[in-house]
């Protein structure tokens, strides 16, 4: 009897999907493991490097000098009322002379601007303005008539988002160089001193961003971070070494081979003139701090001018992290849909030579391995449950896999944790390592799996259309003295 | 037969690649687990070894460096306390290293004569010949240690390294020469100027600008003998350098600048004139700026110089010439400058179109709090 030809058509239709569902997730998780493997080796060095470079730093001279760079100290508020003054004085009182703080009240609807206007004496002042980046309307300007206070400035406007509320800032900043600040976060009393020595030391650099590190359960005093410890909440703790792993080994290497393309938005460093002249944050996009440091280095690709984007591993910056899978599950899709939002608006920039290793190696990296990627590993899951349910499972191939993949998860974590010791040691208590150790093992199944959901849902919302923040509820820092003094 | 075949499974080549891989990646892990307890153990040692060592040395130092200058200690007490502190040290090299170390720590915290005394107690201690073998070291950052521990003591480079690191490929130890050279060498603290091709970054200049700011002004080099310089970055740090230091003498070094090729070099020039307060040279300045109308740093600073000019002056129309500049920030400072002469400045702006811009713009320069 001659074979079916249907039956022989639906084998070989079937072969071929396994062969390129099969083959193309393990190639891409072998790929990953390289690219990883190598931003690691390339981090330690660049790491080593740095550390050795500024052994002998004295940062206090930038402190007492008339070349040090301006910086305007941009800080956007919305219904902070419960930490804002802390925050601002906490701002004021950093380790630079020459510098201005520019809180934007972005259209609060709690006691912001009123606890501002109370607290650090301000009357409203006609400072004239050029509105050089389009933004909501500015209702007011304060200063204090207190001289203590005569580097704030707050503008009040009218809700229009971070984006926009940071545009209203680059418009009124005074400095060459503008940090662009989320004003809950606790900036260590030397980080405009370490920000500012790459604009220094090169006249190349157009930004510079700084590692943020995670702030729960620090102790914190007067807007000052006094004490590091590590968060008690296990999903704070996941994410602590999640941001040593990605500040430390990832940025470093993208630093060193000048494809960064992102700065965290909680702390960035830029040119004012070159941040106004590629056009500002995007308002439009939930991803404005990674978007805008491809807009900028667009921009000096395509007018040809030589330019570097610097980095600083000093931990400068401390945020408090999401500690409930709801809150930390909004960032995570804002985050997924910023990513694919920036890379949609740049795609000319998808293998083009004229914009070098940005075109050619860091675009298609971020595309590949840090938008794609939750969906070519659920892709994998789902073809796994689907060979589950035919019986077709080869174990041993799935067991050896699972192994490669979790050992090679831990090692990352490990190498992490050494570029940590060995550079900046901020976990200095002695549980500290066996926490961040045991946190490691169990990370690649108790929370790897929620941060790929929670990116699917980020793009299953982006095709929805969906635009919003969403709510980041915060405990406040506040919360944390107010035990401190209780224990 | 391995390991999988004794437990009776038969692997492929593909599934044996990816259990070695892993099996490698834990020990990897296993093993920077070891290094991480043990460098935490080591750092622990170390810390407890340092603090017991300060604890040694502190009671000679205190006493050496304690003393009056005008009762000076007998030589066997000083021979004593200096006995005691090589005991201390014991010689090996991390005594050795605390021991600068803590020196150095002391005199940064210490004022007056105590400090000459710190450098006294560093050479007695023979320690500047520790820090000079390491200027013979092949790792660099232990070169630039040695070069920064005498330097900060003030000790002389050796002549022979001196040279030799002065044109080091490395950047930051040829930075350290250099600021090792102006912290010791006071007759000639810029010496290494003369010869010097590359480039001084923003970052050493402000380096240079500290210690030449520490040191007797009555030294400070004459800057002007640079401003031929080939390099136009030293060109520029020796016109800051003039202006900072108020070297009035060099203004018409300064002014003939104004007519340099690079624009940089015109703009530190015209704020060396301004900070200098070379109201003689207005003519050449406005020259030079109206070579560069768009330079928005050269706009700025021409306004700022223009600003010293008597009230009444028929050259402070250059000024109201920049209230129709493009840039706004240039129309800003120009209202506000000529405002700072409020009755002139007041009638010159009443004679323009009261454009809502300008109307801002006189509000926002007579606001005292902005100001």
């Amino acid at each position: 009897m001659p074979p079916n030809p249907y039956y022989i058509n639906q084998t070989v239709m079937w072969n071929l999907i396994y062969t390129l569902v099969n083959d193309g997730v393990l190639l891409y998780g072998f790929t990953v493991a390289v690219w990883y493997f190598f931003l690691a080796i390339m981090s330690m060095i660049e790491m080593h490097a740095y550390l050795k470079r500024n052994y002998f730093i004295d940062y206090s001279y930038i402190l007492s000098s008339p070349f040090a760079p301006g910086i305007s100290l941009l800080a956007p508020a919305y219904n902070e009322s419960l930490t804002i003054i802390d925050n601002v004085k906490s701002l004021l009182s950093l380790m630079y002379n020459n510098y201005e703080v520019i809180i934007i009240n972005d259209g609060s609807k709690d006691e912001t601007l009123n606890k501002l206007i109370a607290a650090f004496d301000l009357v409203r002042v006609p400072l004239a303005y050029e509105m050089t980046l389009p933004a909501k309307p500015v209702r007011g300007i304060y200063k204090s008539r207190n001289r203590a206070f005569r580097k704030l400035v707050i503008i009040d406007k009218v809700n229009g988002g971070k984006a926009d509320a940071l545009n209203v800032g680059l418009n009124l900043a005074n400095k060459p160089l503008v940090a662009c600040i989320d004003v809950d976060c606790i900036i260590e009393p030397d980080a405009l001193l370490k920000m500012a020595k790459p604009f220094l030391e090169d006249r190349e650099v157009i930004a510079s961003g700084g590692v943020v590190r995670i702030a729960n359960s620090c102790v914190v005093e007067e807007g000052r971070l006094v004490e590091v410890k590590l968060p008690t909440n296990l999903l704070a703790k996941m994410q602590v070494l999640e941001y040593i792993r990605a500040f430390l080994l990832g940025r470093m290497a993208w630093s060193k081979l000048n494809g960064l393309l992102l700065i965290s938005g909680a702390f960035g460093l830029f040119r004012r003139d070159i941040a106004v002249k590629s056009g500002g944050y995007d308002p439009n996009t939930v991803g404005e701090d990674m978007e805008l440091v491809v807009r900028m280095r667009c921009y000096m690709h395509d007018h040809k001018i030589p330019y570097r984007v610097a980095y600083i591993p000093d931990p400068l910056c401390w945020t408090e992290a999401p500690s409930t899978n709801e809150v930390l599950g909004r960032q995570r899709n804002r985050w997924a849909r910023g990513t694919f939002e920036t890379l949609r608006i740049h795609k000319k920039l998808l293998f083009n030579p004229k914009y070098g290793l940005m075109g050619m190696v860091s675009y298609p990296f971020w595309l590949v391995y840090e938008w794609a990627s939750p969906m070519i590993e659920s892709t994998g899951l789902l073809f796994f449950l689907l060979l589950v349910i035919l019986g077709k499972v080869n174990w041993l191939f799935f067991f050896s896999l699972m192994l490669a993949i979790y050992c090679f998860a831990f090692f990352l974590s490990m190498f992490a944790l050494l570029t940590e010791e060995f550079s900046f040691y901020k976990y200095t208590h002695h549980k500290d390592i066996l926490k961040m150790i045991g946190a490691s093992l169990i990370e690649p199944f108790w929370f790897h799996p929620r941060v790929v959901w929670w990116s699917l849902v980020g793009n299953w919302k982006l095709i929805r259309g969906e635009k919003s923040w969403g709510t980041m509820t915060r405990q406040g820092f506040v919360e944390y003295r107010k035990n401190v003094a209780k224990a | 037969m391995s390991v999988t075949e004794s437990l009776g499974l038969h692997l492929d080549p593909l599934e044996t690649f990816m259990i070695e891989a892993g099996g490698f990646f834990m020990v990897a892990g296993i093993v920077i687990v070891v290094i991480l307890l043990t460098s935490r153990s080591l750092k622990n040692r170390r810390q407890r070894v340092v603090t017991e060592l300060h604890e040694a040395f502190q009671p000679s130092l205190n006493v050496m460096l304690a003393q009056s200058p005008h009762e000076p200690m007998p030589d066997s007490s000083q021979h004593y306390h200096l006995e005691q502190l090589q005991k201390a040290m014991a010689q090996d090299r991390i005594g050795k290293q605390v021991m600068i170390d803590y020196l150095i720590a002391l005199k940064r915290s210490l004022a007056g004569t105590a400090t000459i005394r710190v450098d006294e107690v560093y050479r007695a201690l023979g320690l500047h010949l520790y820090s000079e073998n390491k200027m013979h070291s092949r790792v660099w950052k232990l070169q630039a240690q040695g070069i920064r521990e005498l330097a900060t003591m003030k000790y002389h480079l050796p002549e022979k390294l001196k040279r030799l690191y002065v044109r080091a490929r490395h950047e930051t130890l040829r930075e350290e020469v250099f600021m090792a050279i102006t912290r010791t060498e006071q007759d000639n603290p810029l010496s290494f100027l003369t010869d010097y091709a590359g480039k001084i970054s923003p970052w050493m200049q402000l380096n240079l600008h500290h210690y030449l700011s520490l040191m007797d002004p009555r030294k400070l080099p004459d800057f002007s003998q640079w401003f031929s310089h080939l390099d136009e970055d030293v060109v520029i740090f020796c016109l800051q350098m003039t202006a900072q230091f108020r070297q009035a003498t060099n203004v018409s070094g300064i002014a003939a600048l104004l007519e340099h090729k690079n624009p940089r070099v015109v703009e530190s020039a015209i704020q060396a004139l301004y900070n200098l307060g070379a109201i003689e040279y207005a003519n050449d300045v406005i020259r030079a700026a109206e070579r560069y109308p768009a330079h928005i740093n050269i706009c700025l600073l021409t306004v700022d110089f223009l600003e010293l000019l008597e009230p009444g002056d028929p050259r402070l129309m250059v000024t109201e010439s920049y209230l129709d500049h493009p840039e706004f920030v240039v129309r800003k400072k120009a209202v506000c400058n000529l405002l700072k002469e409020e009755e002139y400045g007041r009638f010159r702006l009443s004679l323009r179109p009261q454009t809502p811009e300008l109307q801002a713009l006189i509000e926002d320069a007579t606001e005292p709090l902005l100001h």
